[in-house]
């Protein structure tokens, strides 16, 4: 009877513990449910989580250089930076240089260029209006500032020799500019929040030990102790009287990402830790009394980027990347974000610093593109008392500028939607896997139906979605579409964006690639085939083909790119790579070096270009003046746009599509996603980004090409033309003038852009109406073959008869498993 | 007196009156309620092989009946046409058949061999016992590392083959690599077999096999007719394991060439994984249906010829 009540009750405790684990089996989320009305007015499913709060910014636009918004430092009460003061010692040539026309006194030949030290008090509207407090003497240039919590304001003046002055030969200066850092006085000087001097340090001897300093960034402690970053020198302390006491040893061998104070009023740096398994972003606090690294706080959100570090709010550090302001817990080693810029739709990598007001976050937004600035007010807010859009999302690999772009522009315009971009690359954890990890975790995503609503095809493989049907038919969308037609698009656009006869994404710029050679080596005609090319380079043995040119790059990149299709037809699943002309592209390529050393000192490219010992130029051309500078490069020779040989006869010119989107199949947001792509493709390109593309719509392209050949001239107050030094009207280079090349050896190419003319343009278009697209079979695992392959001939280990016969096994196997 | 028990049991038994003896009614409520508490206590086991087993075979089941896992729309054995004619997947068929066809042959022959040969009271038995094991222990990244130098094209193996005055060959990427697999196969597995074999043979009853040496068998008689009937089910075992080591042959392979080999190298596996990589889960489920349904015929035919051939020593 004992027994039997035994095992009865252990037979209920058992049936206990089994009910007990199957509850733990359950799912319980601890994520926090919105409620019902909270979604409906986000549009968000009823499961997702909704912030209780999130912050809505205001801008406020600023002045055109209002500040140097490289050299911002926020105290409690006020903002203070820098200001350069370009005097009135110019004048403008024919070619829209500045030209010093002299001072009175003749010895200091300083090109008028002045600092201050300016203040803007912190409103609850801003900014207040600007105040100089303190101006440099002639001379004197400032660079690295920083504030402490008392309102001192400390900077590194430099003090550079005198210069040759008006009339000084190249030589002259180049041997300036050589012994200008070595020649310089440095001082730490400190002001107080009037203005007035409180100390000036001379350090003069130990920043010239260093090589080439510069005062990258820098920060004061609570006690006034300044740590000051020269990428050269690294991290250089001072104590509180701006005496020099010594440098950090310990090298992290990264750069320094963010120097701050926290909120206990020590100085902290962020970088990436070299020495760590993980090459995990750390902060470190500065420990003045060890002149070392103090303790190394891990999981430091920085996306890689500059980091703004600052006291925090509730915790102890308040940090911002390009992609989120987030505090930062010491005890805890642990961030929590506050808000997204994307959500607040700032560009996050346009955001240089960021201070707190009044209960506000304040983010100072410089467009170094166009040198705009603003002032982004953002204010928390109960998300409750937000209306919200219904949000899209747009998934990519990386912060990509232009995407951001893109969104933020849609998002101000548009009144139905909002766009959010994921980021499938955790860049503040960076290992070896994080990029294959981030395109698994897409795909996964993308094949068990979720994913994002749109989704970034730059570095994801769109033929493969294509094929299992993850990407949506856009051809019924276009087909309805009120803003975009069909015919709209430039040829060939929408034939790269169809796979197995479904329109699955859209571009909305394209690019093109070609290589240029001068008419004399290459000869007029545009276009050539491989034997041309071999003939070529025969008869200039001496000659580089290409820069950088190694066996690789020519057989994949200069040969096969355009001409894969030439050796296999991917829908049958047959190739033919056992023939003569494959054989003869790989005894070609192996013409060339396997290796390249990129850090070998050598001449610039138009100085190579001009003695023949470079034959080509590979050429991007991403807007119409790039053709103007590509022919620069070769001076006053004419030149042939010869394009990358070819078995078509066409002009070898490559048309690469930039910046494609297409829509998830699974998306339930697919009208949302589409008026997203309309706006993207209908949106005049930003010329003033570099790279920005050509527009694939027809009616843009013209009206781009229509722009390009605009003249803008300076005008005067009153509108009149302003006239140069030989009474002709000087034109406005809104492109900035120019770029100067320095090379190894110290020699100087510069180029000064001019009006672009029409052959320039026509020339554009003739590239355009001849090129072609990359082969449709160009695929990383068929190159990884042909290379890995190549390879074996190449060195030496068997012939190429036998190395063509194996690439053709195996490719021939590859295309039969994928027909 | 044994006879003379029975028989009294027997009248004992045919003394008793016969009656009926009358069998309870089934209590059904009784019965559900027996069932109901097994269930419960075999519910964890039942639910982890429900999901980690049949749960992925349906879903896999289904992959290969639907054209896209995103919309899926039912197109019957059209996967399975398609991936029976692909010539990519008959050459991996071919392949991986040839390569299980010699080399689980040799592998259970030669392991019986060295356990037969290890049997003896040979010097350094017990080293040589090791010396056999060890390959098990060595890593397969580290093994692939070794076979690339030993079979590269300027490895120690074409350097002595040379020596003998013929030509250096490719063994990786030519028809010769078959040899280098089946090498690598009867290597890493040969021990384990050896070990498993070693221990039938110490089973085998000492006195059947002195009653055959009594009845003046010779030794290949004992071995055939004695000794091969009690190992057959060992046999069975050995070559149900290098059947299904022999896919696995595909790891190794795949250190060594990666994703597309030499087309000769091109196993099954290959081919799912890289159906896999590519998202096509229709044909790689297809594929992996056909070929487990071989495996399941390979096993059974074995399992017949196992009970055929071991059925009078298991009694």
């Amino acid at each position: 009877m004992r027994f039997n009540k035994e095992i009865k009750s252990k037979k209920w405790l058992v049936l206990g513990a089994i009910l007990i684990l199957s509850l733990a089996l359950t799912a319980c989320s601890n994520a926090k449910k919105g409620t019902k009305a909270d979604n409906a007015k986000t549009g968000k499913s009823v499961d997702e989580p909704v912030p209780e709060f999130t912050y809505v910014a205001r801008f406020i636009d600023l002045p055109a250089n209002m500040m140097s918004m490289s050299s911002v430092a926020i105290g409690k009460d006020a903002a203070y930076s820098i200001k350069y003061d370009y005097s009135n010692n110019y004048s403008v040539d024919e070619n829209g240089d500045y030209v010093f026309q002299g001072s009175d006194d003749a010895e200091e030949a300083d090109y008028g260029t002045s600092y201050s030290i300016v203040k803007y008090p912190l409103t609850s509207e801003g900014l207040g209006e600007e105040q100089t407090i303190a101006k440099l003497p002639k001379g004197y240039e400032a660079n690295g500032l920083c504030v402490d919590e008392a309102g001192n304001v400390y900077y590194v003046a430099t003090i550079r020799p005198k210069q040759p002055g008006e009339g000084a030969t190249d030589d002259e200066w180049n041997a300036y500019y050589e012994k200008m850092y070595a020649m310089s006085d440095y001082h730490m000087i400190k002001l107080d929040p009037n203005g007035n001097q409180l100390y000036d340090m001379d350090f003069t001897e130990i920043a010239r030990e260093q090589e080439s300093f510069y005062g990258q960034d820098m920060a004061a402690d609570s006690k006034g102790r300044v740590c000051v970053y020269s990428y050269n020198a690294g991290l250089m302390l001072f104590d509180e009287n701006g005496k020099y006491i010594g440098k950090i040893e310990d090298n992290p061998n990264s750069w320094i990402a963010g120097l701050g104070t926290g909120k206990d009023g020590n100085i902290y740096a962020a970088f990436n830790d070299y020495s760590s398994v993980t090459n995990e972003c750390v902060l470190s606090l500065i420990d003045f009394e060890g002149k070392k690294f103090g303790k190394k706080y891990s999981k430091f959100p920085t996306s890689n980027g500059n980091a703004c570090i600052l006291p925090g709010l509730e915790k102890d550090v308040l940090c911002c990347d390009s992609n989120s302001v987030q505090e930062y817990s010491l005890e805890k080693e642990e961030s929590t974000k506050l808000l997204n810029w994307m959500d607040c739709d700032v560009d996050g990598s346009m955001v240089t610093d960021i201070y707190v007001y009044d209960g506000k976050i304040f983010a100072l937004i410089y467009d170094w593109n166009n040198g705009n600035s603003q002032l982004a007010e953002l204010t928390k807010m109960r998300t409750e008392d937000v209306v919200r859009r219904e949000t899209i999302t747009i998934g990519t690999l990386y912060q990509d500028q232009s995407l951001n772009k893109k969104a933020l522009e849609f998002n101000k315009t548009n009144e139905k939607y909002r766009v959010t971009i994921k980021t499938y690359m955790d860049e503040n954890n960076w290992s070896e896997t994080s990029y294959t990890d981030a395109i698994t975790t897409m795909t996964n995503e993308l094949i068990a139906g979720k994913g994002p609503d749109i989704i970034d095809l730059s570095y994801f493989d769109g033929e493969t979605f294509a094929k299992k049907g993850v990407l949506e038919d856009l051809a019924p969308y276009l087909a309805k579409s009120t803003v975009l037609h069909k015919e709209d698009f430039l040829d060939r656009i929408l034939e790269a964006g169809t796979i197995n006869g479904k329109l699955v994404s859209l571009a909305s710029t394209f690019t093109l690639e070609t290589m240029a050679g001068k008419k004399s080596v290459v000869g007029d005609k545009m276009g050539w085939t491989v034997s041309d090319m071999i003939k070529l380079k025969k008869a200039y043995p001496n000659s580089n083909l290409i820069e950088y040119e190694t066996k690789e790059q020519i057989l994949s990149v200069v040969v096969l790119m355009l001409n894969l299709d030439h050796f296999m037809d991917v829908a049958k699943g047959t190739c033919d790579f056992d023939n003569d002309e494959f054989k003869e592209i790989l005894q070609f390529a192996n013409m060339f070096p396997a290796d390249v050393d990129y850090e070998a000192p050598r001449p610039l490219t138009p100085y190579q270009l001009a003695d023949n010992s470079l034959l080509l130029n590979m050429t991007w051309i991403y807007g119409f003046r790039d053709m103007q500078s590509e022919v620069a490069y070769f001076g006053d020779e004419p030149v042939t746009f010869i394009g990358f040989p070819n078995y078509d006869g066409g002009n070898g010119c490559m048309l690469r599509l930039e910046d494609q989107y297409a829509i998830n199949a699974a998306s339930t947001k697919k009208e949302a996603a589409w008026s997203f792509l309309e706006s993207v493709i209908t949106a005049e390109q930003d010329e003033s980004m570099m790279f920005a593309g050509f527009p694939t719509l027809k009616a843009l392209y013209e009206k781009q090409k229509a722009k390009s050949l605009e003249v803008h001239y300076l005008l005067d107050e009153n509108g009149e033309k302003l006239l140069d030094v030989n009474g002709n009207p000087i034109i406005e280079d809104y492109y900035g003038g120019g770029y100067t090349m320095i090379g190894d050896n110290g020699e100087e190419w510069s180029y000064n852009y001019k009006p672009i003319t029409k052959e320039e343009v026509d020339m554009v278009d003739t590239l355009l109406a001849g090129s072609k697209l990359p082969s449709s079979g160009y695929d990383e695992e068929m190159f990884k073959i042909i290379t890995e392959e190549a390879d074996g001939y190449f060195n030496g280990a068997k012939s190429v008869d036998e190395a063509a016969k194996v690439i053709q096994s195996r490719l021939n196997l590859y295309l039969k498993e994928n027909k | 007196m044994d006879k003379k028990i029975s028989l009294t049991k027997a009248k004992t038994h045919s003394e008793e009156p016969k009656t009926k003896v009358k069998r309870p009614k089934r209590n059904l409520k009784r019965f559900l309620k027996l069932w109901f508490k097994s269930g419960l206590f075999i519910a964890p086991s039942f639910l982890g092989v429900m999901t980690f087993f049949l749960v992925p075979f349906g879903v896999i089941i289904f992959y290969s009946l639907v054209d896209s896992p995103i919309d899926p729309i039912f197109v019957g054995i059209e996967n399975y046409k398609s991936v029976a004619t692909n010539e990519a997947f008959l050459t991996a068929v071919k392949n991986t058949a040839l390569f299980s066809a010699i080399a689980v042959p040799l592998a259970m022959v030669l392991s019986l061999i060295l356990a037969m040969v290890l049997d003896l009271n040979i010097p350094f038995r017990s080293q040589f016992r090791t010396f056999f094991l060890s390959p098990m222990m060595v890593p397969v990244a580290s093994i692939v590392l070794i076979w690339q130098v030993l079979f590269h094209n300027n490895g120690a193996v074409n350097d002595l083959i040379m020596k003998f005055g013929l030509e250096r060959i490719d063994w990786m990427k030519s028809d010769y690599s078959i040899i280098v697999i089946v090498v690598l196969f009867l290597w890493k597995n040969l021990g384990y077999n050896m070990i498993l074999f070693m221990a039938a043979l110490a089973s085998i009853p000492k006195d059947m096999l002195e009653v055959a040496r009594l009845e003046s068998a010779n030794p290949f008689q004992t071995f055939f007719y004695v000794k091969i009937r009690y190992l057959s089910s060992t046999i069975l075992f050995v070559t149900i394991m290098s059947l299904i080591s022999s896919f696995k042959i595909f790891r190794e392979i795949y250190l060594l060439t990666t994703d597309y080999p030499y087309p000769s190298m091109y196993m099954l596996q290959h081919y799912m994984n890289n159906k896999f990589k590519r998202l096509d889960y229709q044909a790689l489920s297809a594929g992996a249906i056909m070929m487990s349904l071989v495996m399941i015929v390979i096993i059974g035919l074995l399992f017949l010829i196992e009970e055929r051939f071991g059925k009078d020593v298991e009694g």
